[in-house]
């Protein structure tokens, strides 16, 4: 009778983990991509600085999410242009932006464009006005 | 004096046809390499930068790898890490000829035009012929067209266990909204 109940409570707990081992790898399988928001920042600091930075190493900076604070130079209906020539795409609609207004954004290098010579981010959401 | 005139009214046409571009940072790539009764393989990607030259007919895309979103993270890292290697190729890019374009020809419904071009992905270049469906709406271009490629054609392996959940052709299309490039 001890035997038994002890088995069924080792067999519970097994149970238990395998249901929990399933619906972790069920979890990491079929897990949407994280947000910008989710991910943290491999720089943080002034686009002037980070216009620098990636002319030695762009491509350290490839598909890396960022934090940078510029001067919005031009207003595009799905994104803005900081500092002249870091083009920020936005997922949502912009929304209460003006033209040379600094602002803190977060977004994810997607690289350099050569047609337009601009450093491109998508995914972006603003920090700070 | 009189020549100095002409000079200028030729430089100013001169500037003025340079000006004939037309842009978009935003356009829309999607691919589906789906199999029926398989999980979905497909992605877009809302960030392709392109300039067509209305004079010309030329036109040059971008398509930026990193930027193709799908609905399942780790299909995503897969496409960027072992199929498309977009760390070393973080680009593909199409350069091609709109042939017999005129602008002229536009108007508020769709027209077709041939297109002739080069893709390059992953450094592999392969031509690609298709036909472009344009309109012109209050100065704006749109721009649509579809096409398949195959993974072999870029040198893009697939392992044998996934082989059957991948379709042996890849339907690519796009649908670009062009504005006057200033």
């Amino acid at each position: 009778m001890n035997l038994l109940k002890k088995n069924k409570s080792i067999v519970i707990v097994s149970l238990l983990f395998l249901g929990i081992g399933l619906w972790s790898a069920y979890r990491y399988v079929f897990a949407a991509p994280l947000t910008t928001n989710e991910i943290t920042a491999g720089y943080q600091g002034e686009a002037a600085d980070f216009k620098q930075l990636v002319q030695n190493d762009f491509d350290r900076w490839h598909n890396k999410v960022i934090q940078i604070k510029g001067t919005i130079t031009a207003i595009q209906e799905e994104g803005i242009l900081l500092n002249q020539d870091i083009y920020c795409q936005f997922d949502d609609k912009l929304i209460n932006v003006v033209e040379n207004e600094v602002i803190t954004l977060k977004g994810r290098v997607i690289g350099f464009d050569e047609l337009l010579e601009e450093i491109k981010l998508n995914q972006c959401i603003i920090i700070q006005k | 004096m009189k020549n100095a005139i002409v000079i200028i009214i030729g430089l100013l046409m001169a500037l003025h046809l340079n000006a004939q571009k037309y842009f978009t940072r935003t356009g829309m790539t999607q691919f589906k390499a789906s199999e029926e009764a398989f999980e979905p393989v497909e992605a877009v990607n809302k960030s392709t930068t392109a300039i067509f030259n209305t004079n010309t007919g030329q036109v040059a895309a971008q398509v930026f790898i990193a930027a193709f979103q799908f609905d399942n993270a780790l299909m995503q890292e897969h496409f960027n890490e072992n199929y498309m290697d977009s760390h070393q190729y973080p680009k593909a890019i199409f350069k091609g000829i709109l042939e017999d374009f005129s602008k002229n020809k536009l108007t508020s419904d769709s027209s077709s035009f041939d297109l002739d071009g080069t893709l390059t992905i992953r450094g592999i270049e392969k031509e690609i012929h298709t036909k472009v469906y344009l309109k012109d709406e209050n100065n704006r271009l749109y721009v649509t067209t579809n096409f398949w490629v195959k993974p072999e054609d870029f040198d893009i392996k697939i392992p044998s266990i996934v082989r059957d959940k991948i379709a042996q052709q890849i339907q690519i299309s796009i649908a670009y909204e062009l504005i006057e490039k200033k």
